[in-house]
């Protein structure tokens, strides 16, 4: 879940920031600056959600293990967190990052900071819950409270035994105010873990403001520089598309046009018991999703496409084995 | 002569030597007629999940059932609290838990991982048992996460009727003075039963004199105290012996208040994930409902109360000591 339209004027924003050097479309993909050859079309299926309650942790061990989907990330501050580091221990291979969480959106069911209500209050609501929406963090939130609850929540990953693949941010807060994402990337690049920020052709992500999609690459690129890998695209409006005839077709139409380069296809697998219900009103695109990554016609598209799919861990790898940040610096 | 004994009893309560047998139970100094058995059942672990919250509000408006409190660490207080709102006079305390001990489904403390570091696992949750609490954690960390919890509290619109503790880890000497201050401090009663303690089918596991040194200075503050828990009172088995036990229990109570605790749980799978002790705690919602329970509970003349006339009682004594 996601409001990534944020995403664009934020970036646009830091982009300024940062004096406004663009990069031309001309340039190599990041899967080929990654070293896939050129033309390769490379896609993290990636599960957002991971530890919000059990019926997301069994829908996402499903789609990781039975589905096509390779990647996700966990929400630390919620109660279903042990069950899915306990999979994740167990099968160390799983690509699990940290679903940075600055929202409790779910009426009968929320959970609050890791840091704890009274240090970071001003991500709070006047019940001690995190805000139930982006906009009031974005109104609230002090950017050092957001930082400290940043690696409150990344510490927590790794004080419980794993080693974080990735950070994103849940429903894109990270993504929605300029000062946020700051800290954000900050923090990634300090503990050396990748960020979720696209920057390279943004086909489908960079589509809702075309005009800002230069400055976004400059971002990215400041990520790449410091040493992390970067990807090409992400496709977040999934969870906008509600019955599963929809999400199958338009999902197929992202794998058979894509362009080449690396693109994160975000998906929330769940599988729904008669209670999540109770928690939330989202089952039907949740299930949808597990249901599309299970599909055998989905496997088969990317069969023919030729579609490399591949994991956080897997960029991170690749990245680590390329000289120097300065020296890889062609501008 | 009975004015004399009462002043005896007094100094001995003073002096912390409680004269057991001699004084009148909490019950009568209370108001409630010599010889009154007063009992609250209580629902422990609102918050906890909706099974539970959906358990608790099903006792108490079907059954027996006359309090309960909530685990304000927990995902599903949002429920529990808008129930509250709606039924301003439930009899609702705070559940004060400072363990989280079931396998997958976990909390860590309202104060932060970093306030309180002596209060969490590896795993950034609390400690699964009361003996690592108690190896771990500083009375100040204690405390801060107690005032946390009631901060949480407050802030869901609950102002709870009393506290009360999950798994009894703040009856431990190490933090029963902090537990009992912050009830002092901010007038709301503090469970810890200090009368005579009659014997159920789980033993407290802390000796009699202890408890009544420390209700000592409850009620000398000005907070009402109960003269006994009853835990696991119905204990297990098949639901005819349980329910057998809980009627033997109820007839062969001694005198005062007596306070039952139970855990009352609508059972979905949900529950069964969570942890393993679902079919008991159906079976106690059960009994909370049993019409044989009730009956018992009207043939042995037991007044059923709660802690908000507890200490609306305690209060119209005023400085009474």
């Amino acid at each position: 879940m996601a409001d990534w339209t944020r995403l664009v004027p934020t970036m646009c924003v830091i982009a300024l920031v940062g004096a406004g050097a663009c990069t031309s479309a001309e340039e190599p993909t990041y899967a080929e600056r990654l070293g896939w050859p050129p033309g390769s079309k490379v896609v993290i299926f990636h599960i957002d959600d991971a530890g919000m309650c059990h019926d997301a942790n069994v829908g996402t061990i499903e789609a990781l293990e039975k589905g096509v989907s390779t990647s996700t990330s966990i929400m630390m501050p919620c109660p279903w967190v042990p069950e899915f580091v306990e999979y994740v221990k167990a099968h160390p291979d799983v690509d699990a990052g940290v679903h940075l969480t600055f929202t409790s959106e779910w009426d009968p069911y929320r959970w609050y900071p890791v840091s704890g209500p009274s240090n970071v209050p001003t991500l709070c609501d006047q019940e001690g819950y995190f805000w139930d929406g982006v906009s009031d963090v974005v109104a609230n939130g002090n950017a050092d409270e957001v930082e400290r609850e940043i690696r409150a929540q990344v510490d927590r990953a790794i004080a419980m035994g794993i080693k974080p693949t990735h950070l994103d941010s849940h429903m894109a807060t990270l993504f929605s105010s300029p000062l946020f994402f700051h800290r954000y990337m900050k923090v990634g690049i300090e503990y050396g873990i990748p960020v979720l920020a696209p920057g390279g052709h943004l086909q489908f992500i960079g589509q809702d403001m075309p005009e800002l999609n230069d400055q976004i690459r400059f971002i990215a690129k400041q990520v790449w520089d410091a040493g992390l890998p970067v990807i090409d695209d992400a496709v977040a409006a999934t969870y906008d598309w509600k019955s599963f005839d929809e999400k199958k077709s338009k999902v197929l139409n992202v794998l058979r046009t894509m362009k080449p380069g690396i693109t994160e296809i975000i998906q929330h697998c769940t599988r729904p018991s008669p209670l999540f219900e109770v928690i939330s009103s989202s089952s039907q695109t949740r299930l949808n999703d597990l249901l599309v990554a299970l599909d055998p016609e989905v496997r088969k598209v990317i069969e023919e496409e030729g579609i490399i799919l591949t994991t956080w861990r897997e960029l991170k790898t690749r990245r680590d084995a390329l000289p120097t940040p300065s020296a890889t610096q062609t501008e | 002569m009975r004015k004399l004994a009462g002043a005896i009893a007094a100094l001995a309560w003073l002096i912390g030597v409680p004269a057991a047998g001699a004084e009148a139970t909490y019950a009568e100094r209370l108001g409630w007629p010599t010889g009154s058995r007063v009992v609250i059942f209580h629902v422990d672990d609102a918050g906890l999940c909706h099974d539970a919250n959906m358990g608790a509000i099903d006792a108490i408006e079907n059954g027996v059932a006359t309090s309960t409190s909530v685990m304000m660490p927990c995902p599903c207080v949002p429920e529990i609290a808008a129930y509250a709102k709606e039924h301003p006079d439930l009899d609702v305390g705070m559940h004060i838990t400072l363990t989280s001990e079931w396998p997958e489904y976990r909390w860590g403390p309202l104060a932060g991982r970093d306030t309180v570091p002596g209060l969490v696992d590896p795993d950034g949750a609390l400690w699964r048992g009361v003996l690592d609490v108690a190896s771990h954690a500083e009375p100040s960390e204690v405390e801060t996460e107690i005032r946390a919890q009631l901060a949480h509290s407050r802030a869901v619109g609950i102002e709870p009727t009393h506290l009360d503790t999950h798994m009894g880890v703040v009856l431990l000497p190490a933090f029963i003075n902090r537990y009992m201050t912050i009830g002092i401090e901010e007038g709301i009663p503090v469970l810890v039963p200090g009368g005579h303690i009659q014997a159920s089918n789980r033993r407290l596991p802390f000796p009699s004199w202890y408890l009544r040194w420390k209700t000592a200075r409850l009620w000398n503050a000005g907070l009402p105290v109960i003269d006994t828990l009853v835990l696991a009172p119905a204990g297990n088995g098949s639901y005819e012996d349980m329910r057998e036990r809980l009627i033997a229990v109820i007839r062969g109570l001694r005198p005062g208040i007596s306070q039952f605790i139970v855990h009352c749980t609508q059972t979905t799978e949900e529950f069964g994930r969570i942890g393993g002790s679902g079919s008991y705690r159906l079976a106690e919602l059960r009994l909370m409902k049993d019409p044989a329970i009730k009956q018992a509970i009207v043939d042995e003349g037991v007044i059923l109360t709660t802690w908000r006339e507890l200490k609306a009682r305690r209060d119209g004594l005023a400085t009474q000591r």
